[in-house]
Parts: structure tokens; sequence; C-alpha cells
């Protein structure tokens, strides 16, 4: 992965400052907290480069991973056919998926066959000059997409509200204290059941998952 | 597989089995022999339930073969639901027994005097028929076991729950699955409530002492399906994605997209997609465990293995692992995000033998005219429990969605030819509601799937960037779909023989070394063409117009968020479909 720590962890301005949360735990409970990637965490990126941009040089996505494995994008829920000149602006939110089945699948899929079936819900090219300035926007990453590149991004940290990471750390509070998971919120140590306690619910933190292995490279 | 089994309900002195050749059906499988049957001889201007109805099973082409993938059957008739010609499919287990017993159809004709219910043994030494009315209003769960007891361990069944006992315009058929469980169903259009009307409860086939049918070019067919089997397990979709989460990995993405209907089709994007779809529920199957559990096949010879197995929380079994569709029908469309209720749902749903689609939608409206708030699960539940119950409300539910909106004052309900939408708002990705428009089958997902069209060339190279490149490109899958459904192939082929030409081709040799004829891509765009126009003629032949291919208006003035869009394909526009 390419991408330098404070492009994914740096304070957004419009939001309030993040609780900081390192989650150390083994290897293999890695996976449980791909589940957030699903629901969006935001990074902070130069805007009005093309989503290729953005995605392989700025957040250091492989590109023939984006070509080959990434086959499904929506930009602000509008499905992306062209990487090269579609840009990214301010507050916009960039979802990743793999190959889907079926008619929708192929329907869905960056340049395919079928886009004419959802022309209507399809992302226009954007004609205007590129501006260039750091804000953030939201990515999620879907199925086998979350599964490969969420672990990478959750080693390096990520921005999430902090109700979905509760929802995610009630789940499965039980495994990862048999597995011996231990925390840190704002650089203090706490207890997973403490932890579990505190109200989240209407904050933003930031969370990076240590393992004991070396980080997944991208 | 040169046989052709009737029995005909009706006959004086009880049921009466006839078997005969294949005649001007020969050839034919799956879709194909269903549409041809039933377009040929069932009286298009029928009582669905009546006596001139027939009600066609048909395994797939290479159904009872070792080829990957084959284990698809067919049951056609006319719909009670739609009023025109029905085709609907399921896998699971049936479908390779019946092939290598030799049957290619069977058809139920005629009535019973009575309302006495019938069991039907199919086995290697004839067919047997007898009265048993100790099976009346069984579940499908608890009537397998009863035949299991009865005709020994290895059998599988083709059944009815209480909804075709009921004659539920929502009723399915159920075919066992590999553990032996009705989880399998042939599901739209009431396909069940017409079995049902014939008086039979249970088709159980025991196939002990056949062999596999052996092809025609042992070779070939050898060599193709190993390069087929090759395709589908490098390819993403089929090797990686359904393997992992099921079709249910749809959701997200299609919330994503604002196309996933939610509330009753209110509304394009669901708050609670990410708690019920594919990566949450293989999450909660794995972390639950037991046996299959977030991958397993519905048949044997399936190398994809989209399926699962779904138990609670204390490790029970409940039911299979839900289909993108359930998730959404009875998930996002009544605003319900708890898994375990869904998993309830399908679960009743395939016992009482109903349609999870027609069902869920029909309780998407039900919750529309105020008979349950959105959101409230146990509603639902106790919603689908009035059903099997029979009570007024439940025959109401029970006949769908339509029904429903039409007793209730609602005008918000989404079907087409009476039948309901599946899991795609046809606002947001207008090519299908196309298809939903246009289907012989009334609003149907599988009707325009089949993402071949390119590869075989219907109808001419589309420039999909044209407007009319949707009416075209409807088209063609549709033609395409008709010409998989016939060949009892598992429709998630598709994807696979899309991006990979030889796997396409390997298809081509497989159906080609197995029958020894050379098979091209003609010739199936060919069986397309006819299975549509067939079933075409049939339903204009029952009524329908060009006016019965429209959606409700109100897709039309509604916008759907988050996009703000309309369904904007003109009615001249979706009369063109059938230009062919």
């Amino acid at each position: 992965m390419a991408n330098t720590d404070s492009s994914i962890s740096a304070e957004t301005a419009d939001q309030p400052p993040s609780l900081h949360l390192v989650l150390r735990v083994t290897d293999e409970l890695l996976p449980l907290f791909c589940h957030l990637a699903e629901q969006g965490f935001e990074v902070e990126i130069q805007t009005g480069g093309s989503v290729r941009e953005v995605l392989c040089r700025q957040l250091g996505i492989d590109e023939d991973y984006l070509d080959q494995r990434i086959q499904t994008i929506f930009l602000n829920a509008k499905a992306v056919d062209d990487v090269d000149s579609t840009r990214v602006d301010s507050g916009a939110t960039l979802a990743l998926s793999g190959a889907m089945p079926g008619l929708m699948g192929a329907t869905l899929r960056k340049g395919g066959f079928f886009a004419s079936l959802r022309r209507q819900i399809s992302c226009d090219k954007n004609d205007r000059p590129p501006g260039s300035a750091t804000a953030s926007i939201i990515v999620k990453l879907f199925n086998l997409v979350a599964a490969e590149l969420g672990p990478a991004f959750l080693q390096k940290g990520v921005h999430i509200k902090g109700q979905n990471f509760q929802e995610v750390l009630h789940r499965h509070l039980d495994k990862l204290a048999g597995a011996g998971a231990s925390c840190e919120l704002g650089q203090k140590a706490i207890t997973l059941k403490d932890l579990a306690e505190v109200d989240l619910v209407d904050k933003m933190i930031f969370l990076r998952v240590a393992v004991k292995s070396p980080p997944v490279p991208l | 597989m040169d046989t052709i089994l009737r029995i005909n309900m009706g006959a004086e002195g009880g049921p009466e089995i006839k078997s005969e050749p294949l005649g001007d059906y020969a050839g034919l499988g799956g879709r194909a022999m269903t549409s041809t049957i039933v377009a040929k001889e069932v009286p298009p201007l029928c009582h669905p339930l009546g006596e001139d109805n027939k009600l066609v099973i048909a395994p797939g082409l290479l159904s009872g073969s070792v080829a990957a993938m084959s284990g698809r059957i067919s049951v056609g008739c006319k719909s009670p639901l739609t009023g025109g010609i029905k085709e609907a499919n399921s896998g699971g287990q049936p479908s390779q027994m019946l092939g290598r017993l030799g049957y290619a159809a069977i058809v139920l004709e005629g009535k019973p005097k009575d309302d006495t219910l019938y069991k039907v043994l199919i086995n290697k030494d004839g067919v047997d028929i007898k009265a048993d009315n100790s099976l009346k209003m069984l579940g499908n769960y608890d009537l397998v076991d009863k035949m299991k007891a009865e005709f020994g361990e290895k059998v599988h069944c083709i059944s009815i729950g209480p909804g075709g006992e009921m004659k539920l315009s929502a009723a399915t058929i159920a075919f066992t699955d590999m553990e032996q469980r009705p989880t399998r169903h042939a599901a739209r259009g009431g396909v069940g409530a017409v079995m049902g009307s014939k008086g039979v409860k249970v088709i159980v086939i025991d196939d002990a002492g056949t062999s596999t049918r052996t092809p025609q070019d042992p070779e070939k067919f050898k060599a193709a399906n190993k390069e087929f089997v090759a395709g589908l397990k490098k390819h993403p979709v089929t090797g990686e994605g359904l393997p992992a989460y099921g079709t249910n990995v749809l959701t997200n993405v299609v919330n994503e997209a604002g196309a996933y209907p939610t509330r009753n089709f209110s509304a394009g994007q669901f708050e609670g997609a990410s708690k019920i779809g594919g990566e949450a529920l293989a999450e909660m199957e794995n972390s639950r465990g037991g046996e299959g559990s977030a991958t397993n096949g519905c048949h044997k010879g399936c190398v994809i293995r989209c399926s699962g197995t779904f138990y609670d929380k204390n490790g029970n079994y409940v039911t299979k692992q839900p289909e993108y569709e359930t998730v959404w029908a009875n998930g996002g469309n009544c605003g319900i995000d708890d898994l375990d209720a869904i998993a309830q749902i399908d679960r009743l749903d395939d016992d009482l033998g109903i349609d999870t689609i027609e069902i869920g939608a029909t309780i998407g409206v039900a919750m529309e005219a105020g008979l349950a708030k959105f959101g409230d699960s146990q509603a639902a539940i106790n919603l689908v429990k009035e059903i099997g119950e029979g009570s007024p409300l439940g025959r109401i539910l029970g006949n769908g969605a339509a029904a429903t909106g039409r007793m209730y004052g609602v005008e918000r309900v989404p079907v087409v030819k009476n039948q309901s939408m599946p899991a795609y708002d046809p606002r947001a990705v207008q090519g299908i509601g196309v298809t939903y428009a246009t289907t012989t089958m009334g609003a149907d997902h599988t009707a325009g799937y089949a993402v071949t069209a390119n590869l075989l060339g219907v109808g001419g190279t589309v420039d999909s960037l044209k407007p009319e490149g949707q009416v075209e490109l409807s088209r063609n899958l549709q033609i395409a779909t008709a010409a998989i459904d016939s060949t009892g192939m598992c429709l998630f082929i598709a994807f696979a023989i899309l991006d990979q030409p030889e796997t396409f081709q390997a298809l081509l040799d497989l159906l080609s070394g197995f029958g020894g004829q050379n098979l091209t891509a003609d010739d199936v765009t060919a069986l397309g063409q006819s299975v549509l126009k067939t079933e075409r003629d049939f339903n204009e032949r029952a009524g329908f117009t060009s006016k019965d291919d429209r959606l409700p208006d109100y897709f039309k003035k509604e916008a759907l968020t988050p996009h703000n869009v309309t369904f904007a394909v003109t009615d001249e526009e979706l009369d063109q479909v059938f230009n062919f």
C-alpha cells in the first residue's frame, strides 16, 4: 500500500475530533472488523483527481487490482464506467465491489455490455476543470474487496462512526475477550467490557486494528 | 429420457397412469418442454384450476447425466396468478433422478371427482398412485419425513404444502435438496395451486437401481464438462463471490446503486441493508457453524455452491441460506433488518409452500395498508402464519400482492400481470423494468437474466449507448434466458459464459457431446426465440394484449430516491420488444 498514514488518519474539517482507538487482536480476528468497511470510512484525499488517481495513487490500491478485481464502482450511488475520466470531489462516497452475479451484476459492472440498462443512474463524465483541495470522502468496500483490502485499511487506521464500531464490538465481545484482545482509548488502556459501555453512538472514532503479524500489503 | 408420464387425475374409476414416447416433443427439455406442451394441449381460456389445465414437470436436457450444473427442473401450466403461461424452475435432487429414471416430463391432467389427496411413487419398476388423506394440510417438512419413513431414507420428493392444497395463487411446488429437505421451490405464478387442484400432494422419487445417462459422444462430453467446470471455478463470481456470500451478496451493491426497493417500493435505499447483506449473513453463518453453513450446493453436480444452511444462535437448523430475493422481499421491502426473522419467514414459506418473493411483496403491501408497521418482524411472521391457518385474511394474503392491494385499496402495488416484482426497482434500472413489463411470465427478474445475449449475437449487435438499447437488450436477454432454461442448466453459469468465450463453447460442446449433434450458438438462439414465441402466442390466445405489458402507473409518476427517477421507457418502446 503506497499511501501515507496522513491520507487516512487526519481529522476532517467539519467533524468533531475523533476518539482514537487502538484494538490489538490476533491475526484471525481481523476479518471480524471488515464489516465496518461495508458501512464506510472516511479518508482524506486531494480532490479533483480521477477515480483511478484517488484509488491507486492516493490510497495505494494496485492498478491491476482496480482493473481486474474491482468490477463495480459507485460514486455518489451512481455506477462508474470510466475510472480515468470520472473525477472525485469533496464529500463524495466511493463504493467498491467485486464481480456480482446475475443480470444485475452484469448491468452494474464498470464499462459493461449491459450498462445501458441502468443509464439513468450512470455516472456522467465530469468535464469541469479539476480543482484540487484537501477534503474527506467516504469509502465503502463490499464483499471480496472488503475481505481483501479491508484488513490493510484497518491496520492503517480508519475514521468510522462510533455506532458502527459499537455494534461490531457487542456482536463479537465474547470472541474478542476470549482471544485476549486488548484496547487503548485515547492512549489509555481500557478493558473490552468497559469499552462496550462507552457511549460512542454519536461520535466519530479513529480505529486502528493492530495485529501480531505484519500488515498485509495491498 | 425418452418417456412422458401422464397421470389423468379425472379418469373414471380413479387416476389413470400412461407412459408414452416423446413423439413431437423429442429433443425438448426444461422450459421448452413445459411451454410447448402447455401451449399445444391446454386451452388458453380454461380456468387455471379446472380440469383442462395441465401441470407439466420437466427435467433439463442434461439432467441425469454427470454434466455439472444440470439439475434444474421446470414446471409449467396456465398460471392462476397471471392467467397466462407459466414456467417456474427449481434446483434440488428430483431433476437428476427423473432423468436417470428416463422421464422427460410428467404431465398431471384432468381433475379428481372429489377432494381425495394422492401420493405418487416413481421408481425403476414403474409408477404407483394411492389415495392418502392422512397427508392433508401437512407442511412440506413433515410430509417429507413421512415419505422417508414410508418409502426409505433415500427417496426425494416433489410436493405441495397447505398453500397448494388451499389453491393459493402464491403456492409453490417444493423439491427436496441434497439433505432431503423441501427447500427448493418452483415458486412463481401459483404452480403449487395447480398441483393442488389435481389432488396430488406428493410425488416420491426413488432412483435406486438406475444409472447415469450416457452421452452419445463420451469423449467430447467428458472433455467439455472438464472445461466447463474449470471455467466456472476460475471465474470470480462463480468461483469466489457466490460460494462465499451466496446470491445475497447483491444486497449492499444494489442498495448502494439506489435500486433496492425499500418499504414497498417507496425508496431506493434501505438504511439496514448492511445488517442483512450477504457479507453479514456469511459472517453469521460462519460464526454459528454447522454442516454446510455458509457454502452448500442445492443438488449433486453443482460446482458453484451458492447456497448454505441457516442455523439459529443455538445451532438448530432453521432453513437453507435465504437467497437475495428472499432477504429483500421479507427484509428491506418490509423495513426489516433482522436476519433471524427473515430466516424464520423463509422456513414458514417453504413449509407452507408459498413463494417468498410474492409473500414478501404482499406483506409490504399489507404494511402499507396498515395491517402492520414497516419494520415489525413479529407482525410479518404473524401474517405469514395467518396464511398457514387459512383464515380469511390469510387467504387474501396467500393470493398475492395484487389481490391484497385490491382488497385493501392500496395503489402502490408492485406487480405486472398480477405477479409481484422482485428485488430491483425498475425506475433505477430501467432496462430490467422493460423485462418486468414485457416478459410472458409477469414481473420476473430471471426472465431476462442470462447475460449471454452478446455471445449468442441474438438480434444483431446492440449499441448500448443508444436510447433504444434497453429494449433491444431486454429482448435479447429474454431469448437467451429461454434457451438456458430449456437446457436445465443453472442460470448462475451466465456470468462465466459471458466473460469467458471458452466456457461458453464448453457449454455448447457439452450439449453437443451429449446429444450427438453439432450445436451452435445460432441453434441455441433459435430455441430461445421459439420458446418465447410459443409463450407469447399462448398469452395472446388467453386474452393478453400490449396493455398488459406495462408497469403500474405510479412507477411513471413517483420519483424514486436517491436518484429521483421515474420509469421513462415509453409504451411504444415496450411494444418493440417482441418484434423478432
